[in-house]
């Protein structure tokens, strides 16, 4: 009897296993097949910036639809971690202007041709300088001696022109009346010093460069601008992501304009780190103009919403601005308001509040009241 | 142990076999066919590959027309238009192709590189420049005319009466094109402007010379910065392919892309410098090929040529000769029967 029972037992338990084994093919292999699709298709998506560049087909890095841009650290973090200085891109350690700055050649041509011969602490500072001055030079037409001064005086008389037709323009008022009064208190003669010191300063910059094709000019500027902001130069990386698509460039180029593509990329991951607020502005234009995707009006909306709310409220904001006084945080504002102007017109109701519960979520703000 | 017992655990055992071979094999069918849909997936991704559109096509490329004909009509849906009086739909000329656009676009989709240029033309030049309506049209004519009538100039009557008759000529053209563009730019759709690269790989690839030559000649991509930066990984990797296969069909006698090889030198269109030796060189040796055929005329006048390639004077000498060089590579042999 005994026996019969521990059999009857061992078969129910045989019985059990079977179907427990079929059950486990049927019930729990298809999760891990699933699960391993799952995977695949998340693997397929890149989430980091750390994504291969090679493959011209591969999805773009920038995931717009997701709202996020590669880099941007969780929304609510308030705490900045200063990069680490790892990245070939990090700030300059010379960024800030020195007192060697003071022995540097005072010509554009001795600058870069003494540019090899730096250490590599200095390149950045100086290749952005060199970016600057060649800027300056291609739109300087050289001067002898004896014409400095009718430069000088139709400067000052272009000058007193603009700022008497643009006040014309204006409707009377507290402004015209401020610019007025200020404009009388002005000492001409202190105009045309300043006038003519800039000059001096620009013949000596611009000795023996002679006269530069303009176009040629500013290919060359963004040459040593993408050179600094490689060398990781502060300056020169802000200057390059307002620069780099500033201007069309054809088609040929597209290797070129690939390469820019991914420096942007690092800059702006490096800027989101370390939560400089203006790279909030360029990313507002990035998105809106469609360089990295199809354009999307309601993030580039709630970028730029995003920098306005943090620059009102600097203190509380995670966001930071380099010299924070309140002119330029006032004009920062203003800019990035008048940029946004056409995007915003462009949303639905809906949109705009999606965009601006982003903004605020973006700007650091949202429990704020 | 009873039999009983015995019998028992050898039921509970085969049972347990029994499962355990279903199991086993079950699982490999439900593998294979897994592995089989991933197959098939990847084989219907694979198809939307250039690479595998030119293996398709590159025995019997697109548009040969006593071999293609009948798969041209095959490989794309019944109601789509394949053929219009008598000619593929890519060989009538631009002005007839603007109610063709779903066509074109269709035929493209089943791999008919030869429908790439039209249907890029087409589409580039609606994303570019959008086309006016008849109401903003004859605003424009009645302006016009407005401003003769005044006869600010007060010329004779005889002049300004065909000065409103040119206007009227004007505004007839005027409508019949924005018309057709009307009509062609109704069938662009908003994913055609992220498309063009694929169309223009799938062309690159199948290597047709119409599209090698209006690629240099016509403005295939939309004019707007933004989408260059967009596509700019893809369009570099175009533009390398593109030097190579041109370079390719040149030296491999193809005289019609050796008369626009110039071009490809001339611009940033293709490369991210023009380099004024080697247009210069291509050209030289394209008028030598033109001198050589009877009854063969260059594309452009010289004129215009020059003007494009801009070579410094210097280096006339130097182009002329390598020019020579390139002649005698591609072409001098071509004189002979092949």
């Amino acid at each position: 009897m005994m026996q019969k029972r521990n059999a009857m037992v061992l078969f129910s338990i045989s019985i059990a296993l079977a179907a427990a084994a079929v059950l486990f093919y049927y019930w729990l292999a298809p999760i891990s097949v699933q699960s391993d699709a799952e995977e695949s298709v998340e693997s397929a998506i890149p989430a980091t910036a750390e994504s291969t560049h090679s493959d011209s087909r591969a999805p773009s890095k920038f995931a717009p639809e997701r709202g996020i841009w590669p880099g941007l650290p969780p929304l609510a973090t308030t705490v900045i971690e200063e990069d680490s200085g790892s990245s070939r891109l990090s700030p300059d350690s010379t960024d800030t202007e020195d007192s060697s700055a003071d022995d540097e050649p005072s010509t554009l041509l001795e600058l870069v041709e003494g540019f090899d011969d730096l250490s590599a602490e200095q390149r950045g500072r100086v290749a952005f300088r060199i970016a600057e001055s060649w800027r300056e030079c291609s739109m300087y037409q050289p001067l002898t001696d004896e014409r400095i001064d009718a430069h000088v005086e139709r400067r000052f008389r272009n000058t007193f022109d603009f700022a008497t037709s643009i006040l014309a323009q204006e409707p009377e008022g507290p402004l015209v009346d401020e610019a007025l009064e200020y404009m009388a208190g002005v000492d001409p003669d202190d105009v045309r010093a300043e006038i003519r010191e800039d000059v001096l300063r620009k013949q000596q910059l611009c000795r023996y460069t002679g006269a530069i094709d303009v176009r040629e000019g500013l290919d060359v500027v963004l040459v040593w601008l993408r050179k600094a902001a490689r060398l990781g130069n502060d300056r020169a990386q802000q200057r390059f992501l307002f620069e780099v698509f500033s201007s069309h460039r054809p088609a040929g180029q597209a290797a070129q304009i690939a390469e820019d593509k991914q420096l942007v990329l690092d800059i702006v991951s490096i800027m989101l780190q370390r939560r400089e607020l203006f790279v909030l502005e360029r990313l507002a234009h990035f998105v809106g103009e469609g360089y990295f995707g199809p354009p999307d009006l309601m993030f580039a909306h709630a970028y730029g919403q995003a920098a306005i709310l943090a620059a009102e409220r600097l203190e509380q904001s995670p966001w930071h601005l380099s010299n924070p006084n309140p002119a330029r945080v006032n004009q920062f504002m203003t800019m990035v308001a008048s940029n946004m102007r056409d995007v915003t017109q462009a949303l639905t109701a809906s949109q705009l509040a999606e965009a601006e519960d982003l903004a605020r979520k973006i700007a650091g703000l949202e429990v704020q009241p | 142990m009873s039999r009983t017992v015995m019998f028992l655990m050898l039921c509970g055992i085969v049972v347990l076999g029994a499962a355990t071979a279903y199991w086993t094999r079950g699982a490999p069918e439900q593998r294979t066919s897994m592995t089989r849909q991933t197959e098939i997936d990847e084989a219907a991704s694979a198809a939307d590959r250039p690479e595998t559109l030119a293996r398709r096509f590159g025995d019997n490329p697109a548009g040969n027309r006593t071999s293609g004909s009948t798969e041209l009509a095959e490989s794309v849906q019944p109601n789509v238009v394949t053929y219009k009086q008598g000619k593929p739909l890519w060989e009538l000329p631009y002005e007839e192709l603007h109610k063709h656009v779903d066509d074109l676009r269709a035929l493209v989709d089943a791999g008919w590189g030869r429908a790439v240029l039209p249907l890029t033309r087409l589409v580039s030049d609606c994303l570019t420049r959008r086309p006016s309506s008849e109401r903003e049209i004859r605003e424009t004519a009645r302006s016009r005319r407005a401003r003769w009538q005044e006869n600010r100039l007060d010329w004779s009557n005889d002049k300004v009466q065909r000065q409103l008759e040119q206007v009227d000529q004007w505004l007839e053209s005027r409508l019949q094109e924005s018309s057709r563009r009307r009509a062609a730019c109704g069938a662009v759709t908003a994913t055609d402007e992220d498309r063009i690269m694929d169309w223009l790989e799938l062309a690159l690839e199948q290597r047709h010379p119409e599209f090698l030559t209006g690629y240099l000649q016509w403005d295939l991509l939309p004019d707007n910065f933004a989408w260059v930066v967009r596509h700019a990984e893809r369009l570099a990797a175009f533009n390398r392919r593109f030097e190579v296969v041109y370079l390719d069909a040149v030296y491999a006698g193809e005289r019609e892309l050796l008369d626009m090889a110039w071009r490809l030198y001339a611009s940033y269109k293709v490369l991210a410098e023009p380099n004024p030796f080697i247009a210069a060189a291509f050209d030289h040796a394209a008028d030598l090929d033109a001198r050589a055929r009877t009854g063969v005329t260059r594309q452009y006048p010289e004129i215009f040529r020059q003007q494009r390639i801009n070579i410094e004077p210097s280096m006339v000498d130097d182009a002329r000769a390598e020019g020579r060089r390139i002649y005698d590579r591609c072409c001098a042999g071509a004189r002979m029967p092949r």
